[in-house]
C-alpha cells in the first residue's frame, strides 16, 4: 500500500512533518512496515482543507490530531 | 564545462532565478502567469518556431521550478519531460549520410543480414522497417557514410527507461527510472528537467522557520580554489538559512557505521553493497530487488547529518545542497526517519542566491566539520577509503576485496554478478555517476576541471581521524541504520 504525504511548504506549515512522524511511529508499532510504503509528495495543489495524504491515489485531508484515527481506520482497515 | 544543453542552461537558470525572486517577494501566485511574457516579450521567437511555443515551454519550466509536473499530470517522478520542449528527435537510428559514394563494392548491403539496404540513384538507403540496428553496415562502410543517430536522452539512460509516445515525444518509464538525472543535460533542447523544492524552501525561510543547509562533500572545488565551505556558510546565511553544515561529516558517520557492519559481514562471509548513493539504491530496489538483503542498512551521509541536527533541535528543517538529482527521491522515501526534508541542486540554490543579489565570495578556508575521509566521500573510491580508514582506527585487521563501481554501467555489472552468485569481490561500492558525486548531473564543473581546486581545498584541511572527529563533534551517538 502506497501512502503519500505532501511535503510542500503549505502542508509543512500545517503540520505534515508531525503527521509523517506519527505515521512512521504507528507503522513501526503495528509491525506493518513491509505492507505500508510511506512516500513524500510534491505539492498537488489540494492544500485548502488540510495536509494532503493519499492512499493508492485516493485523497484525504489530515491534521496531526486526526492522524491516529486515519491510520486505524483507513490504513489498518485496508490491510 | 560544455554540456549538450550549454546554451539553454542560461534560460533555465534565468527562469529559476525569476521564480525564486517572486517567491522571495511573496508575489509568485499573482505574477506567475506574467512571467513567460516578461521573459519572452516577442513578437519574434528567439529559438523555437514561434513565440507562443517559447512561452508555453517557459510556463512548463515554471511549473517544474515550483515542484509541479510540467503538464498537470499526476506523476511522482522527480525527473520529468517538458513535453512542449521535446523536438521529437528521429527514432530511426542508422541513416546513410552525404558521405555515401554509391560505390561499387556495396559493403553495407553485403554486411546486412536483414535485407534492409537497397541502393538508390545517388546513395544507399536503409529501410527502417527491416533494420535491426545491429550496426554492421556502419562498421563495413569504407567512407564512414552511415551514421548512428540515437536520441541523446535514450543514449545516456543507464536503465533503458526512456521511450517515446506515438508522436515521438519522449516518455520516461517511471518503473525503470532511478532518478539519476543523466538525461537532463544530455538533451540539446532542454526538454528534461526536475521538480524543485526551491519555492517550498523559500516559503519556509520567509515563514521564519529554522532552515539549515547541508552541503555535499562534492562541493569543494566546484566553484574554484577561493570558494570555501566558509564562503558557502556566509552566502547561505545571507539568504536566510539559520546555519550550514558539511555533509562530509555525514561521510564520517556513514563510514564508521558501515565499517562496523562490513566487519561483521566479512566474518560471516556475507557479501554487501554500499547504500549512500541514492540512484544506486534505486537501482537495487527497482532492478535487483532480490539483492535488497545484501544492501548495507547504514543510512546515507545526508540522512546521518539530518538526524544529528534534528536530535539537537526537532524543529529544524534540513535542506541538502549538491550536484545530485536522485537525492530528491531519497528525501521522498519516508520509510526512513529523520532524513533531509528537502534536497536541492547547485543551480537551484544559486538561483535563490542570485534572486537576492547574493553570490559566493572568496573566504579563508577555516570552516571544517569533516575529516578528509568524509570530504572524499564524493569521489569514486572515497567510501571504500573512508571505511578502510575506520578499520584501521578500530584495529580491525581485515582487508576485504571491494569492487569500486565507477558509474552506472559498472554498478549494473557488479549487481548482475552478485545476482548470479559470481561476484569476485566481498563488497560493492556503487556510485551511479562516473567519478562519483563530483560527476553528478547538476555539477558546476566536470571532475577534471574541478580537480586542482578540489585537491587544494581538501589539502588545506587538518588531519583529524574519523572516530575522533565524530567524538569531538558529539556525533558518535547518532542512530545510523535504516530501521
Amino acid at each position: 500500500m502506497k501512502v503519500s504525504i505532501c511535503i510542500g511548504s503549505a502542508c509543512h506549515l500545517r503540520g505534515s512533518r508531525e503527521i509523517i512522524q506519527k505515521l512512521q511511529t504507528l507503522v513501526k508499532a503495528n509491525n506493518v512496515a513491509d505492507k505500508v510504503d510511506l512516500n513524500g509528495a510534491f505539492c498537488s495543489g489540494n492544500c485548502v482543507n488540510g495536509v494532503c495524504v493519499t492512499i493508492d491515489g485516493e485523497l484525504f485531508s489530515l491534521s496531526p490530531e486526526t492522524t491516529e484515527e486515519f491510520f486505524n481506520k483507513e490504513i489498518m482497515g485496508r490491510l | 564545462m560544455v554540456t549538450n544543453d550549454a546554451t539553454i542552461l542560461r534560460i533555465k537558470h534565468d527562469i529559476l532565478r525569476e521564480v525564486a525572486r517572486l517567491a522571495w517577494e511573496g508575489t509568485l501566485d499573482e505574477k506567475r502567469e506574467e512571467l513567460p511574457y516578461q521573459m519572452f516579450p516577442g513578437p519574434q521567437a528567439q529559438f523555437r518556431c514561434c513565440i507562443y511555443k517559447e512561452r508555453e515551454i517557459t510556463r512548463q519550466r515554471i511549473r517544474l521550478a515550483e515542484g509541479k509536473c510540467p503538464t498537470g499530470m499526476n506523476s511522482m517522478n522527480v525527473v520529468q519531460v517538458i513535453k512542449a520542449a521535446c523536438e521529437e528527435c528521429p527514432i530511426a537510428s542508422y541513416v546513410v549520410t552525404d558521405n555515401c559514394r554509391n560505390c561499387m563494392g556495396k559493403a553495407c548491403q553485403n554486411s546486412c543480414n536483414f535485407g534492409a539496404i537497397t541502393i538508390g540513384d545517388s546513395r544507399a538507403h536503409i529501410d527502417p522497417g527491416k533494420c535491426k540496428e545491429c550496426g554492421k553496415c556502419a562498421q563495413a562502410c569504407p567512407y564512414s557514410a552511415i551514421a548512428h543517430l540515437e536520441r541523446p536522452c535514450k543514449k545516456v539512460c543507464p536503465v533503458d527507461a526512456i521511450t517515446y509516445d506515438e508522436y515521438g515525444i519522449c516518455v520516461i518509464d517511471e518503473k525503470k527510472c532511478i532518478q539519476c538525472g543523466a538525461c537532463i543535460h544530455s538533451c540539446p533542447f532542454g526538454a528534461i528537467g526536475t521538480k524543485t523544492f526551491m519555492v517550498d524552501v523559500i516559503r519556509l525561510i520567509n515563514a521564519g522557520k529554522r532552515v539549515v543547509a547541508m552541503v555535499a562533500p562534492a562541493t569543494e572545488g566546484q566553484f574554484g580554489p577561493d570558494i570555501t565551505m566558509a564562503s558557502w556558510r556566509t552566502a547561505l546565511k545571507k539568504i536566510g538559512f539559520a546555519d550550514m553544515i558539511e555533509v562530509g561529516l555525514g561521510g564520517d558517520l556513514t563510514a564508521a557505521a558501515e565499517a562496523a557492519e562490513w566487519a561483521e559481514a566479512y566474518k560471516e562471509g556475507k557479501k554487501m553493497t554500499t547504500s549512500c548513493c541514492p540512484a544506486f539504491v534505486n537501482m537495487i530496489k527497482q532492478h535487483f530487488p532480490m539483492l535488497l538483503d545484501n544492501m548495507s542498512t547504514t543510512v546515507s551521509p545526508m540522512c546521518g547529518v539530518s538526524r544529528m541536527l534534528k536530535e539537537r533541535d526537532p524543529e529544524t528543517i534540513t535542506v541538502f545542497i549538491g550536484p545530485c538529482i536522485a537525492k530528491k527521491s531519497e528525501t521522498l522515501d519516508l520509510n526512513i526517519t529523520g532524513n533531509a526534508d528537502y534536497a536541492m541542486t547547485f543551480g537551484e540554490i544559486r538561483a535563490m542566491m542570485r534572486a537576492k543579489g547574493v553570490e559566493l565570495e572568496p573566504e579563508e578556508n577555516t570552516y571544517q566539520d569533516s575529516s578528509v575521509f568524509g570530504k572524499r566521500f564524493g569521489n569514486s573510491g572515497g567510501v571504500t577509503a573512508a571505511v578502510e580508514q575506520c578499520f584501521k582506527e578500530m584495529n580491525e585487521d581485515i582487508s576485504p576485496n571491494v569492487m569500486k563501481c565507477n558509474g552506472a554501467a559498472e554498478c549494473k555489472k557488479a549487481l548482475l554478478l552478485m545476482k548470479v552468485g559470481k561476484l569476485p569481490a566481498d563488497f560493492v561500492e556503487g556510485m551511479v555517476c562516473v567519478g562519483g558525486c563530483v560527476g553528478g548531473p547538476s555539477k558546476h564543473k566536470t571532475e577534471s576541471e574541478a580537480k586542482k581546486a578540489r585537491d587544494l581545498l581538501i589539502g588545506q584541511a587538518d588531519g583529524r581521524e574519523v572516530h575522533e572527529n565524530l567524538k569531538n563533534l558529539g556525533a558518535d551517538q547518532v542512530a545510523m541504520h535504516r530501521h
